[in-house]
């Protein structure tokens, strides 16, 4: 796994953090609860292929 | 969080207060999050006394998502000024002089919709009762959003990270046993500054 990809898989976890927390605090006053959703199943596939590589 | 933007020199009557000329655009410089602390109410810090004057320079602070504020908080920028002063007269960089521990000290953060007033608000710090600072964003030199473009412009900015827009007019040194109070809108937060 090179850092970069490492870096990328906290930058992932960092952005689920944030949004977890505007869902549970209803906070849409920046993004649609739709936007936010949307994204996070982008970034939850993304994690998935990132995480895949781990260890080939 | 991957690291703390802070601008410097973003209120003009502050550039003069530190006897320095108001450049073009603010200064940028960064804190790493090992220097992150979140305030509670009521409670204590204790900072570095033996390395010098330590100066309060009180910020609002923004937290970004997709380059876009999610949340707001008041901050304290400390700054180990016999030190910067030195390194600066030296003409070497001072960034030793803005990182240590406890030296970016935010409030809990309030979402926009809790404080909807954010961008006009007053906020002042009070030191032992007495207001050493105060202003709002309307009297800086840079918005919120200009801030937060001029950072873009020279850093990669990553979910999560902090904006800390700038100081007002003044700033100046903490004691061992202070009581530091920040207050803005809803946030309303004092700590006592361990000896």
């Amino acid at each position: 796994m090179s850092e970069r990809t490492l870096h990328d898989v906290k930058g992932i976890l960092r952005r689920l953090e944030i949004m977890a927390d505007l869902l549970h605090r209803g906070d849409f006053a920046a993004f649609s609860e739709e936007e936010i959703r949307r994204d996070a199943d982008a970034d939850l596939e993304h994690l998935k292929a990132l995480l895949k590589e781990l260890g080939q | 969080m991957d690291k703390i933007i802070c601008l410097g020199k973003n209120y003009a009557a502050h550039a003069q207060e530190m006897k320095e000329a108001l450049p073009p655009r603010p200064v940028l410089f960064l804190k790493p999050p090992s220097c992150l602390t979140e305030m509670k109410d009521g409670g204590t810090v204790r900072l570095p006394w033996e390395r010098g004057e330590i100066h309060h320079e009180l910020e609002v602070v923004l937290k970004l998502y997709k380059k876009n504020v999610i949340a707001v908080a008041l901050g304290l920028d400390l700054t180990l000024r016999d030190l910067q002063k030195t390194l600066k007269a030296q003409g070497h960089p001072w960034e030793i002089a803005k990182c240590f521990r406890h030296s970016a000290l935010v409030t809990p953060f309030k979402a926009q919709r809790d404080f909807p007033d954010w961008r006009t608000a007053e906020f002042r710090l009070e030191v032992n009762g007495e207001v050493r600072q105060r202003a709002s964003l309307p009297q800086a030199l840079y918005t919120a959003d200009q801030a937060i473009h001029l950072a873009d412009e020279h850093f990669p900015i990553c979910d999560g990270d902090l904006v800390f827009t700038g100081t007002p007019e003044g700033v100046g040194p903490l004691r061992p046993g202070d009581q530091v109070h920040l207050l803005w809108g809803p946030v309303d937060v004092k700590v006592r500054l361990a000896p």
